[in-house]
């Protein structure tokens, strides 16, 4: 009401600026007298002071370890962004791609206003007929495909396509009865959150590079991958004199920085771990301190010790092609070093292949021998404000139990059930082969279909889908499918706190913070969540008043009980908090059981269709005469996955990719560079340009993930290279119980191919 | 207002918003034959043709900002600062605090009160070389990529109502 | 393109100037599938040209612009072994400088190398702008004398003068000044030299999250590191103020 009283107001006071502007009143006979209206309705009157350059804290959004942001704001626009000091994350500086973060928000083709199809016919070439509707069309129209849905179908034939984030969308979800929430995280850290859960206690992201004096990858290509917290810290042990050795099939930009680096066989990192257990093991170079004290290894220790028997180094360099003796001596080094870290992150380890499961629990165990699970130079607990969710402000009623069918097929991994994330590989087969036709509706948020293995089969599987939504910021080619299209507001654009935990002895928490407003209409996924459960389960959206919740004053009170300040407007004025407090290494550790004791033999696994002690399995791709290359993927250091190929400086930094190999493999195959090629595997082919490149072992073909996307919406992006998941078979949940996939691996990279000169 | 005031206004207008109706009722003022019957009666295929044009997701056909056709390749950069400046000189600014200054539609609607205002030739041309030079090939887009007959017409009259 | 400025002193070098430029010319189209790959940094046309200026006298006394050179105050410090590619100095140096996407213009880039043979290979990244040299060949060729020097050494080129002739971007053995279509000028890396006279470094060395590329006072970097890496052309032609520290894991 207020809004439209100042509008009116502004609109008399233009009107006699234009007056003066027109040159004195009744200019002219009525020609143009009602254009004047179409004027008023675009301007007002100038406000008093133009804001200056304004100096804004915020947190970087574009990867998770969320970079604090020192940004330069001209009258609402970014003038520069650069890092913040004394920041944990980033240390004060920020990557190529945090500092192309403007280009996000000011990105001509990023979605603005909700639109809704008019032509009922889906597929990529077909032109949806877009028609602008209101927010509150849309939401109405959502709430009552919502409605309708759950009444006729129940709550199971709903899809909801994103990560459980922000916690009130995860509450919407959970007012409901939402089973089929599925997100990347297989893509991702599922297997290693849920193996970490049982070994160590928790998934931790804290890694005491600083501090570490031997430093143990296995496939991670850690300086390069998109977060500079870990490289920094890789640097940092690097000066305080650790050790690197890498192991990789890809001399990558940490190969170069490593001490040693061996091209691995892909998918054979679980040998080597298994023997490197099995040296450190055999000769008792375990950390004895910790291994007894703090372990349940003394409890299983005939077990171990006779299952890890056979995994000798002569055996694993059957398996890796790395040298015994290099595995021997590599593990008796780890051990004595003291102060061994073997990190484990994300896609890179814990989602390539079929037998990441058995990898991430090797290398959980390689990190409780070395003794340092929470302890100087290992993986560590990262020390964190305690910010509350929005369901302890604001207690819910008793949410309804989730029941009904999982189009993902979680229900046949005990261990993935129980933690809830994934599945990007299974969802597909789910929609058109599982339980074809039981999904009406579903909710795309940012996710676009190159992250799935299979696109071409998820394209096909989103036609099924009677109704569905797509946020994002980007019109992708997910977007192409939509019924609904919701422009969602950048990381620039919202408000939030943000703890850190990637390296945080102390605890640490950022404000983020809208630099300008939200641009056109886009929106935050908590604004949908919010306006979602006011129409669909108003029980749950309101306080204890009866009166709606308010986002604001919720995240006020998140702030307040954080003890971050009294309120957001004054933490934002801070900008980043830190608390002083020593860190205080624990004896208890929280692994599911209780015993308060890091699990190296897992009893509890044994119950869950999973392994106590790891197995060795290969990957499930092996070559063949019809397909004898290795397919690896790769996200290149300008890039973030597979949502920043439109960013105008990241596009003219790398705008394509290309079908990278061995010189020798092309000299074999009469390929030459530049020349185009179809890889092909089982599923799926693609051509790309080959790049000869001596870095790659020449068993193998490597692709940068993240391109290839089709709508010609995208500018910049749409229809650059090649979609390297076209490739990538994607799964069932049958397929991985037999495979040995308990933890839920999306074996991202677990494919071999054919390669051809065209 | 002068005639060419009026038309920029028009086209300023239409630019910005393809309701039909107010079109229609403005359109009485114009004085250019065939733009009532272009418009037609049908607000849905206006519309439709507008949005695909115009906005995302189909924004990538014409999108309606200065900054988006410049080297520059992005919203909010040099030339919507410019626009700002230009604005506030004359004490207004777009009523809109979150989208880009160097809309087509903001920019012809105040050229038109720019020419109505009596500014000098030489304010006008400054503006027409820093604003305003970007229209006639984008106009030319437009009117190549419209399928409803009104925005072609307007595509195709417009750079001719700049220069008078 | 004015490659008239020559003709009435040599028409060989008017033959050469245009044949290079040809060359240059494509070395500076953007090849897509080669974005990441390795730029070289000294086409075959600055060879010849620089065999031309430094043996041919009749030609140099024509290059030499009248301006004066000075000793420079700042220079380049890059670490090779703690850079990890992720383009931070160049989104920095794109952001500050608001240098357009659409022209192919990156006044600092990373150049990519590989050499070896695997799994004998090592690779290479090297973050490039102007080293704003003491002997700067771009400002001798400028015809018209756009380039000048601040008393702090930063070269800089004047817009108003600059007619885009490119001589200067055939010389530069570092790929530095560059043609922009849409301006018709020449640019390239100015140190950022508002932000020096505001008291800090440049938008790379700030943004550079391992501080693998550092900027600072030239008489404290000169004696650092060695003057040259592989794939970056031979210091003592125009003695550009940049070391490169390749051993040692010292804390910054």
């Amino acid at each position: 009401m207020g809004e439209e009283v100042a509008r009116r107001m502004t609109m008399a006071i233009t009107r006699r600026n234009w007056l003066q502007l027109t040159g004195g009143a009744g200019a002219g006979a009525l020609a143009g007298g009602k254009l004047l209206g179409a004027f008023d309705d675009y301007f007002r009157a100038a406000a008093p002071a133009a804001a200056g350059e304004q100096t804004l804290i915020t947190a970087c959004g574009v990867c998770s370890p969320a970079c604090g942001i020192k940004a330069t704001v001209k009258d609402g626009a970014i003038r520069f962004l650069e890092g913040l000091e004394g920041d944990f994350s980033g240390d004060g500086r920020l990557c190529g791609k945090g500092a192309a973060g403007a280009q996000f928000a000011y990105d001509p083709d990023r979605l603005k206003y909700p639109m809704r199809r008019a032509n009922p016919n889906k597929g990529l070439d077909e032109d949806p007929g877009w028609v602008r509707i209101s927010w509150q069309e849309a939401l109405d129209t959502i709430a009552d495909r919502i409605k309708n849905a759950l009444s006729r179908y129940g709550a199971e034939s709903l899809l909801f396509v994103t990560l459980p984030a922000p916690d009130i969308w995860l509450r919407f979800m959970n007012s409901i009865g939402v089973i089929n929430r599925v997100d990347h995280i297989d893509d991702c850290f599922l297997t290693d959150r849920i193996i970490q859960r049982y070994t160590t206690g928790v998934k931790t992201w804290a890694n005491d590079f600083e501090n570490s004096n031997y430093i143990l990858l296995f496939g991670w290509d850690i300086l390069a991958k998109t977060k500079i917290v870990t490289a920094q810290g890789v640097i940092k042990g690097k000066e305080n004199g650790a050790k690197v050795v890498c192991f990789n099939p890809h001399y990558s930009t940490t190969a170069r920085f490593a001490d040693e680096w061996y091209g691995i066989r892909p998918g054979s990192d679980l040998a080597v771990a298994l023997a490197m257990i099995q040296v450190i093991i055999s000769e008792n170079l375990y950390n004895q301190e910790f291994v007894e004290n703090y372990t349940n290894f003394k409890e299983y220790e005939t077990k171990i010790r006779e299952h890890m028997a056979q995994y000798t180094p002569e055996w694993a360099e059957k398996e890796s092609e790395v040298p015994a003796d290099v595995i021997r001596r590599v593990a008796r080094e780890f051990a004595a070093a003291g102060r061994g870290i073997a990190p484990a992150h994300k896609k890179t380890l814990c989602a390539n292949y079929a037998n990441a499961s058995q990898l991430s629990h090797a290398i959980s165990i390689l990190n409780i021998l070395a003794g340092t699970i929470d302890r100087p130079g290992g993986r560590y607990l990262p020390a964190a404000f305690s910010v509350p969710g929005v369901d302890a402000i604001v207690p819910p009623p008793a949410y309804p139990p989730k029941r009904g069918r999982y189009i993902d097929g979680k229900d046949k991994l005990p261990l993935v059930l129980e933690d809830g994330g994934g599945l990007f590989s299974t969802l597909s087969d789910g929609l058109l082969n599982k339980y074809p036709g039981m999904i009406k509706f579903a909710f795309f948020n940012a996710y676009t279909v190159l992250g799935f293995p299979n696109p071409p089969k998820l394209f096909e599987a989103l036609k099924t889908i009677p109704f569905l939504v797509v946020m994002d910021t980007l019109p992708t080619d997910t977007v192409t499918f939509a019924d609904i299209v919701l422009p969602s507001a950048t990381y620039l654009e919202v408000n939030d706190v943000v703890v850190r935990d990637y390296r945080a002895k102390k605890p640490q928490a950022v404000a983020r913070q809208a630099l300008f407003p939200a641009m056109f209409e886009t929106r935050s996924v908590g604004y949908v969540a919010l306006e979602l459960g006011k129409r669909v389960a108003p029980d749950y959206f309101k306080d204890k008043d009866g009166n709606w919740i308010d986002l604001s004053a919720v995240l006020d009170e998140k702030v307040k009980r954080a003890g971050l300040g009294e309120n957001f407007n004054e933490f934002k004025a801070k900008g980043i908090v830190t608390r002083d407090q020593p860190y205080v290494p624990r004896t208890r550790f929280n692994t599911v059981g209780g015993t308060g004791k890091c699990q190296i033999y897992v009893p509890q696994f044994a119950e869950k269709g999973a392994d106590p002690l790891p197995v060795w399995r290969p990957k499930r791709e092996l070559p063949s005469p019809e397909f004898p290359y290795y397919y690896l993927t790769c996200i290149p250091a300008v890039h973030r996955r597979n949502s920043t190929e439109n960013n105008a400086f990241l596009h003219e930094m790398l705008p394509t990719n290309t079908a990278m190999m061995n010189p020798a493999l092309a000299a074999k195959l009469g390929i030459k560079e530049g020349q185009k090629v179809r890889i092909r595997s089982r599923v799926g082919a693609i051509e790309l340009p080959a790049h000869l490149t001596e870095t790659l072992r020449p068993d193998c073909v490597m692709v940068y993930h993240g391109f290839g996307h089709r709508s010609r919406l995208l500018t910049k992006a749409g229809g650059k290279g090649a979609r390297d998941g076209d490739v990538i078979p994607d799964q069932n949940a049958d397929e991985m119980v037999k495979a040995g996939n308990y933890a839920g691996a999306a074996c991202i990279m677990d494919a071999v191919v054919n390669i051809e000169p065209l | 207002m002068t005639p060419q005031a009026v038309r920029l206004a028009f086209a300023g207008a239409a630019f910005l918003n393809p309701e039909l109706s107010r079109l229609r009722d403005w359109v009485r003022d114009l004085d250019e034959p065939g733009f009532l019957e272009d418009l037609g009666t049908d607000p849905l295929s206006l519309e439709t043709d507008y949005n695909r044009l115009f906005l995302s997701p189909e924004g990538a056909v014409c999108p309606p900002w200065q900054g988006a056709h410049t080297a520059d390749e992005r919203l909010m950069g040099d030339s919507h600062l410019s626009a700002l400046d230009w604005y506030r000189r004359f004490g207004i600014e777009p009523a809109a605090n979150n989208e880009p200054a160097d809309h087509i539609g903001l920019l012809l609607l105040f050229y038109s009160r720019l020419i109505d205002s009596g500014a000098d030739d030489a304010e006008r041309q400054v503006f027409r070389l820093q604003h305003l030079d970007w229209i006639p090939p984008f106009c030319a887009k437009v009117e190549q990529e419209a399928r409803h007959p009104f925005w072609r017409r307007l595509a195709r009259l417009t750079p001719e109502w700049i220069h008078g | 393109m004015s490659s008239y400025y020559y003709c009435q002193t040599d028409g060989f070098l008017l033959r050469a100037y245009t044949e290079a430029s040809q060359r240059n010319r494509s070395a500076h189209i953007d090849d897509e599938s080669h974005a990441r790959h390795g730029i070289e940094l000294k086409p075959a046309a600055q060879e010849f040209f620089l065999d031309r200026i430094v043996t041919d006298s009749g030609q140099l006394s024509l290059l030499i612009s009248d301006r004066t050179i000075s000793m420079a105050k700042y220079g380049w410090l890059f670490d090779v072994k703690r850079c990890i590619e992720c383009r931070a100095c160049e989104s920095a140096c794109k952001q500050w400088n608001g240098v357009e996407t659409g022209v192919n213009i990156r006044y600092r880039q990373v150049h990519t190398s590989e050499s070896g043979k695997y799994p004998n290979v090592t690779t290479q990244a090297l973050s490039l702008a102007c080293n704003h040299c003491e002997d700067a060949w771009c400002m001798k060729a400028c015809p018209v004398k756009a380039y000048f020097r601040r008393d702090d050494g930063i070269v800089l080129i004047d817009w108003d003068r600059c007619v885009g002739c490119t001589m200067c971007s055939l010389l530069c053995p570092y790929g530095a000044p560059q043609f922009n279509w849409a301006k018709r000028k020449m640019e390239k890396c100015t140190m950022c030299a508002d932000r020096v006279d505001a008291n800090l470094a440049p938008a790379c060395a700030t943004l550079c999250p391992t501080e693998a590329l550092q900027w600072g006072l030239w008489d404290n970097i000169k004696g650092k590191g060695v003057p040259q890496v592989s794939g970056f052309a031979n210091p003592n032609q125009t003695k550009p103020n940049i070391r490169f520290v390749t051993a040692g894991w010292a804390k910054k």
